[in-house]
């Protein structure tokens, strides 16, 4: 059967749309699946009727591997409007899957893709000097960033998946675990410090002409690095601002 | 002027960005690294919202969405920042404290709508055969437009409250004669949060 990857792809944007502690992303999930199930189900609207009602109950996994999850669906579904599948496998195969690609999702996307996109953008800017900041320049940053993070990451995810998903259905997280995305998320992260630091070393020459301030710029450096393992980083940055206010007023 | 046509406008387009935080498509128009730099561009002040827009990333780059945990909200924070920096006389600390803060009241606001949420979906429970999927519909819709005019309000309340406070704890501020080491400050401030993200990822 043709799978109308337009609609089921724009709608799983809408995932979150109305999250909520009780039930998660189940509003959102069926909306996904809704133009799948009316395939199937177009002559049989009590069938529809409730296959919608069976998927509107607890769902929660990544927003963008919920592509993958959803694509999964579709196949069982598939087979249980043939009646090769009970309701029941369908159900536990989902809440199953859900844990696993949502871990795989936070550590590849999360943790790390929007990590090393974000560094990424702010070492464009750090590497130029205040000369560079022109509204033209930001502009190309911010669109840079975007361009990297969606169309390299983001919308592949989301667009393949549902692919991925149905052709493999529940072999889709041994098919993922030959990737060794392990391996790519630690070189994914050696790039991230290699840039961050290298622009750090380039940014502090570039105000070395006030040997305190490059100093206090590594200070804090080794500041931050070690509270914020003990501390949450929104309180490490309030007291490093104003420990560095105390010093500055101190060595004036 | 603490409240302008100028904070309308801003406040409606970067309540449109906020959409992208949870409903609709993460495509990351809501990060920091954006919001910052497009605010200082509208309000005219492009090298300040960038100079917010790579704290607030580096120190938000940590921080994760999963489940139930809902950090404090960043976009709010990098906007507020931005917006009260504008009325701030060039002080830098308190535009930053005071947008944390608005960061953590969105925080609360988010928290209700989402336990509103919860009770508004089993209006689908009790739904028939021919309006289920409409309903599934207009709560897609729901979803949309009440996060969109939840944000709008939240900062056209919230914000001229800020701009308030910025302008007298900045008068404040000025007298102890500590505005030069906030000028300097702004130069090392991004050493923070690049300490914070190689902790990250060095403990990774």
């Amino acid at each position: 059967m043709k799978i109308p990857i337009i609609p089921i792809f724009f709608r799983s944007f809408f995932l979150q749309s109305v999250w909520n502690y009780e039930r998660m992303q189940n509003v959102g999930f069926v909306f996904s699946l809704i133009p799948w199930l009316r395939r199937l189900y177009s002559n049989d609207k009590k069938k529809l009727y409730e296959r919608i009602k069976a998927h509107y109950g607890f769902f929660n996994t990544h927003p963008y591997f919920a592509s993958l999850l959803i694509g999964i669906v579709m196949r069982l579904e598939e087979a249980y409007s043939r009646n090769e599948v009970d309701s029941d496998q369908v159900m536990r195969t989902k809440t199953m899957l859900a844990g696993p690609i949502a871990a795989i999702g936070d550590r590849l996307i999360w943790s790390t893709w929007r990590a090393f996109c974000g560094i990424f953008a702010v070492c464009y800017y750090i590497l130029h000097g205040q000369f560079f900041y022109t509204s033209a320049n930001i502009i190309a940053g911010i669109l840079l960033y975007l361009i990297v993070y969606n169309f390299f990451g983001h919308l592949p995810i989301r667009l393949l998946g549902i692919f991925f998903g149905y052709n493999y259905s529940k072999e889709v997280v041994v098919k993922i675990s030959k990737f060794q995305l392990q391996k790519v998320l630690e070189v994914i992260r050696m790039i991230g410090i290699t840039i961050l630091l290298f622009s750090s070393f380039i940014y502090s020459i570039s105000i070395s002409d006030n040997f305190m301030l490059a100093a206090l710029f590594w200070t804090n450096i080794l500041l931050a690095i070690v509270l914020s393992r003990k501390i949450a980083e929104v309180v490490v940055f309030a007291l490093l601002v104003i420990l560095n206010i105390s010093l500055l007023g101190l060595l004036q | 002027m603490l409240f302008s046509v100028q904070v309308v406008y801003i406040s409606l387009i970067v309540s449109l960005l906020h959409l992208d935080v949870l409903v609709f498509g993460q495509f990351m128009f809501h990060r920091p690294i954006i919001v910052g730099p497009l605010v200082g561009i509208l309000f005219g002040i492009p090298e300040y919202g960038l100079l917010m827009g790579v704290i607030f990333e580096l120190i938000y780059i940590s921080v994760i969405p999963v489940g139930i945990k809902i950090p404090p909200d960043a976009t709010t924070a990098v906007s507020f920042s931005v917006m009260c920096y504008k009325f701030s006389s060039g002080c830098i600390v308190i535009p930053l404290a005071i947008g944390i803060l608005a960061g953590f009241l969105y925080k609360r606001l988010d928290l209700f709508t989402r336990s509103l949420n919860s009770m508004v979906i089993s209006w689908v429970d009790t739904a028939e055969e021919e309006t289920i999927i409409k309903r599934i519909n207009m709560l897609i819709w729901y979803g949309l437009v009440s996060t969109y005019l939840k944000t709008v309000l939240f900062y056209l309340i919230v914000f001229p409250v800020a701009s308030y406070f910025t302008v007298n704890l900045c008068r404040f501020v000025s007298q102890y004669q500590i505005y030069q080491n906030i000028v300097n400050l702004t130069v090392i401030l991004p050493s923070i949060g690049i300490g914070v993200v190689l902790s990250y990822f060095i403990e990774k």
